[in-house]
């Protein structure tokens, strides 16, 4: 409920704010896509899982994704930083709970403070104005995405949990020894443990990549993005989404979604679409008997 | 669509007035899907009162349930299943074709979830034992017709009638019963 009016407060603000930094509008030239082109990806929340049925009836897994006031928050360029990427900031926050730095660096991007800020490396011609507020329909439905977040803290864990070493028999003479790691090296040569040996310790709250999940379902009004299968980390936790890194040009959508919106989805094209599309798995019916 | 779309609209028109009567005659730009999306049934979000989630898993129900299945899983409905029922599924082999399979028996079980509401259906085929879980919502499933009501069981869960079926799964002659009745209610609409 707050997303949905917040999502309507930021259009407003970017509106009044920046009279031509919100969007690629019209007057500036759409850049063309080239197979060497690279998109920006978004950040979106992880809101929890559901399932949906596709066209053949196969129930499918789904996470839902929402994206919460993302928008443009810095163009990194070539000259002063060395390279292109754009910062991308997600979900508003109060100025009151901001420190002074950030503040500053929020006011001269003209947007408001962020709760988080990633950078995504794009090509010069997939830069955005800042300002830019990034939409669900950035993605298209049936197209694949990569997402990355910290994973799901799980504590101190043994070495059969962390790194699924087979551990002891379960009888016949072991004692208070089942799941240990048992031995750690050789004996006087080396002498000693290696570094990186692997034991007992912290498992989980590290970056992870979820490769080629692909978008079911774009709902345009509440920007949700339905990818298929599970999202690394907690519920409400911030995920990078980006197209597939191994799906390489015609192989990343189906064809008639092609070609991808580029830089972003136009105002036009997002203003003609229904609120929810849902793509389709295709391919033949897995439950008719192949000859 | 509460988006920045609309509100860029709203200023542009502001700022043009002059033009007002063009913009609104101008053609609303219209969106065609391409062969591999689907546009379901639109909803309206309505997110007064309870969260994202539930909000979407409710109109999944509505969008799913449209042709009044969630009826039998609706405690205060006439028609709502209850444990201990001789139940028949029928349910289509697959989405391409118009075969069906059908499938009676006891339901054991029937697990509230909303959008991922499903019931076991339990009966002995050829002396074995077959228990059969369906998703109320599923696509596959065609119709969910009461047989006879059930009698006597005082439970939410007759996982019980595995070890001790009594007379629970004599249900030949209610198929033939059945089988008459459709028959008859055939030749009559014929």
């Amino acid at each position: 409920m707050a997303s949905l009016l917040s999502s309507f407060r930021a259009g407003l603000r970017t509106g009044l704010n920046t009279e031509c930094r919100s969007f690629v509008t019209a007057a500036t030239q759409p850049a063309t896509w080239t197979h060497k082109s690279l998109r920006t990806g978004v950040i979106a929340r992880k809101k929890g899982m559901t399932a949906m049925w596709d066209e053949w009836g196969v129930r499918i897994p789904v996470t839902v994704l929402q994206l919460e006031q993302c928008q443009v928050v810095q163009v990194l360029n070539e000259e002063t930083h060395g390279y292109t990427a754009l910062q991308i900031g997600s979900t508003d926050r109060t100025p009151k709970n901001v420190t002074q730095p950030m503040l500053g660096h929020f006011t001269k991007a003209g947007v408001e403070p962020k709760r988080k800020l990633f950078e995504f490396e794009v090509t010069p011609d997939a830069v955005l104005p800042v300002g830019t507020e990034l939409v669900a329909s950035h993605f298209v439905p049936g197209q694949f995405v990569d997402c990355s977040a910290p994973t799901m803290g799980k504590g101190f864990q043994g070495a059969m949990k962390r790194h699924g070493f087979g551990g002891q028999p379960a009888s016949h003479g072991t004692s208070l020894t089942h799941r240990s790691l048992g031995s750690t090296g050789q004996r006087k040569d080396p002498g000693k443990v290696f570094k990186g040996k692997k034991m007992a310790g912290r498992m989980g709250g590290e970056q992870a990549t979820v490769q080629s999940l692909k978008v079911m379902k774009i709902d345009n009004d509440l920007n949700l993005l339905y990818v298929k299968g599970a999202v690394p980390g907690v519920d409400d936790q911030f995920i990078k989404v980006r197209d597939a890194v191994k799906k390489r040009g015609n192989k990343i959508a189906p064809a008639d979604v092609l070609p991808l919106p580029f830089p972003t989805i136009q105002p036009e094209a997002l203003k003609a679409m229904p609120r929810e599309l849902v793509a389709k798995t295709g391919g033949s019916d897995p439950y008719v008997m192949k000859e | 669509m509460f988006s920045f779309t609309r509100t860029l609209g709203a200023r542009l028109s502001g700022v043009t007035a002059r033009f007002a009567s063009t913009a609104a005659n101008a053609a609303k730009p219209t969106y065609k899907a391409p062969a591999s999306v689907t546009v379901p049934t639109q909803f309206k979000p309505n997110t007064k009162g309870q969260g994202l989630m539930q909000l979407i898993a409710k109109e999944e129900v509505k969008r799913m349930g449209a042709d009044g299945r969630s009826k039998l899983f609706n405690k205060s409905h006439p028609d709502c299943l209850r444990p201990g029922d001789v139940v028949l599924v029928e349910t289509l082999n697959s989405m391409s074709a118009d075969k069906t399979s059908t499938f009676v028996g006891v339901l054991i079980a029937m697990d509230r979830r909303g959008l991922h509401s499903n019931f076991t259906v339990r009966n002995v085929v050829l002396k074995v034992g077959v228990e059969m879980k369906y998703m109320l919502y599923s696509p596959m499933i065609k119709s969910v017709r009461i047989m006879k009501r059930g009698e006597g069981f005082r439970r939410a869960k007759l996982f019980y009638l595995r070890d001790n079926p009594g007379r629970a799964f004599r249900l030949e002659g209610l198929v033939k019963q059945d089988k008459a009745a459709q028959a008859k209610k055939a030749a009559k609409s014929a």
